[in-house]
């Protein structure tokens, strides 16, 4: 064993090579084909465990960093919240008598329920090592409930906003497919004119989604910011999740459909914390 | 430890933690949606300096870990990282390396090639890439950020006594 890279050097160097190569080659066909998932679970679940101690860290060095800085605020800001202390107490006299408010119209509404599914909420620790691939990885796994195929939400702007689906769980981690993948397909809808397509990733670096498919007769229908919503058509991701604005429309005369160009309703430069919804139930 | 494995443990320990780097911190520092390639970088020198087999072997281990991480699939990241490890371990000993132009050359090259190579495999296997576009505009993105940063991480993992080029005939 002592010898081992040294023997190997002098001896094979040219055999090994083609030997992991042709390994690298069969774990692709056969991963490709989806028949490996085991490994690669079991892969995840191992590397995800540094990975959350990596993000830990990086977390650690951001806030004390962040610390230092907004000590010297904070003396200011004290004396400024002094005064508005007294302001404010008068204030949530007034406050607790309009939640109660809130709540009992919330009510007689039936929004006390947003969404009719069980979530799991969790966040983002890491994103795909290369630029080739896009893919995110969440502190919840398995043992919290999350399994495949199951959609991802969250909340930005004051709307819902698809973020993908789940395509591998570890026992802590689980692996999103966003829907800004090329590879990603949802059934989609437009919220006014009420026009199917499907949503698919655009180009990498542009941060956008296409939606193909839409029906030559939306374009004088179609308005530039028109919401695009999940149809629920396919049953992977529920009904009437907000996906993006239409940006653009591309209306060719050789083609029978319209393909609209969508600026996503959700920022995945900053998604921090998501939803994963058990639609199942 | 003795001196023959010595290379290959430090070199493994600094690409495990370039991989895991790329995957938490790094796409704070992205341009537009870019990360650099510090994998990729740290393979180039650790081949230049200890050779093929060195080179193959850390490059596939790296590799196999991006893999695990990816949504690629099992042997892809591994199947460039041992290309890369292994012809860039055969120039180990024969080129003088300063400190600036050679590390933005040698890395700006190894980023082509890696480009190159996994425009073939995607189109080979059929693999769902997301954007992927060969020497589209986030590629030359990439190539650059690496370039910039090569002579710097040449510069950083110089010091590391375990890395230092060995005689010819080890190589």
């Amino acid at each position: 064993m002592a010898g081992f890279t040294s023997h190997l050097s002098k001896r094979k160097p040219g055999a090994v090579f083609g030997l992991l190569l042709v390994f690298c080659l069969v774990l692709m066909l056969v991963s490709n084909r989806n028949v490996v998932i085991k490994p690669k679970q079991m892969g995840q679940s191992l590397f995800s465990l540094v990975q959350m101690g990596f993000h830990g860290l990086g977390s650690w060095f951001s806030n004390t960093w962040n610390s230092i800085g907004e000590l010297k605020k904070l003396q200011e800001e004290l004396e400024q919240a002094r005064i508005k202390l007294l302001e404010y107490e008068r204030a949530s006299r007034s406050l607790t008598e309009l939640r109660r408010e809130n709540e009992q119209l919330k009510e007689q509404l039936g929004f006390s329920r947003a969404l009719p599914y069980r979530q799991i909420p969790a966040q983002v620790i890491a994103r795909d090592p290369g630029n080739e691939f896009s893919t995110l990885v969440l502190n919840k796994g398995s043992r919290q409930g999350v399994a495949r195929e199951m959609p991802v939400i969250a909340f930005q702007g004051g709307l819902q906003g698809l973020v993908g689906k789940v395509v591998l769980t570890g026992l802590t981690t689980a692996t999103v497919k966003p829907i800004t993948d090329t590879s990603s397909y949802v059934a989609a809808r437009l919220q006014n004119s009420r026009y199917d397509g499907l949503v698919s990733g655009g180009q990498l670096g542009t941060g956008g989604l296409v939606m193909r498919y839409v029906n030559k007769l939306a374009t004088n229908e179609i308005q530039y910011g028109e919401l695009v919503i999940s149809s629920g058509l396919g049953g992977l991701f529920p009904q009437g999740i907000h996906i993006g604005r239409v940006r653009e429309m591309q209306a060719k005369a050789y083609e029978a459909s319209l393909t609209l160009e969508v600026e996503p309703i959700v920022d995945f430069s900053r998604l921090e914390y998501v939803f994963v919804l058990d639609v199942g139930e | 430890m003795t001196g023959n494995r010595k290379p290959l443990v430090v070199s493994l320990l600094l690409l495990g933690a370039a991989v895991l780097l790329q995957t938490t911190l790094l796409p704070y520092l992205a341009i537009r949606g870019v990360k650099p390639d510090l994998v990729l970088i740290i393979l180039v020198f650790v081949a230049i300096r200890k050779g093929s087999m060195t080179g193959q072997l850390a490059g596939f281990a790296s590799g196999l870990a991006e893999d695990f991480l990816s949504l690629s699939p099992l042997g892809f990241h591994a199947f460039l990282r041992i290309c890369v490890g292994y012809f860039y371990g055969l120039t180990a000993g024969n080129i003088f390396v300063d400190p600036i132009l050679m590390p933005l050359v040698l890395v700006m090259i190894a980023t082509l090639f890696k480009g190159l190579a996994s425009a073939v495999l995607i189109a080979v296997f059929s693999l769902p890439a997301a954007g992927f576009a060969a020497f589209s505009g986030p590629f030359w993105i990439e190539l650059g950020y690496n370039a910039v940063l090569a002579p710097f991480f040449f510069a950083g993992l110089s010091l590391f006594k375990a890395l230092h080029p060995r005689d010819k005939d080890e190589l």
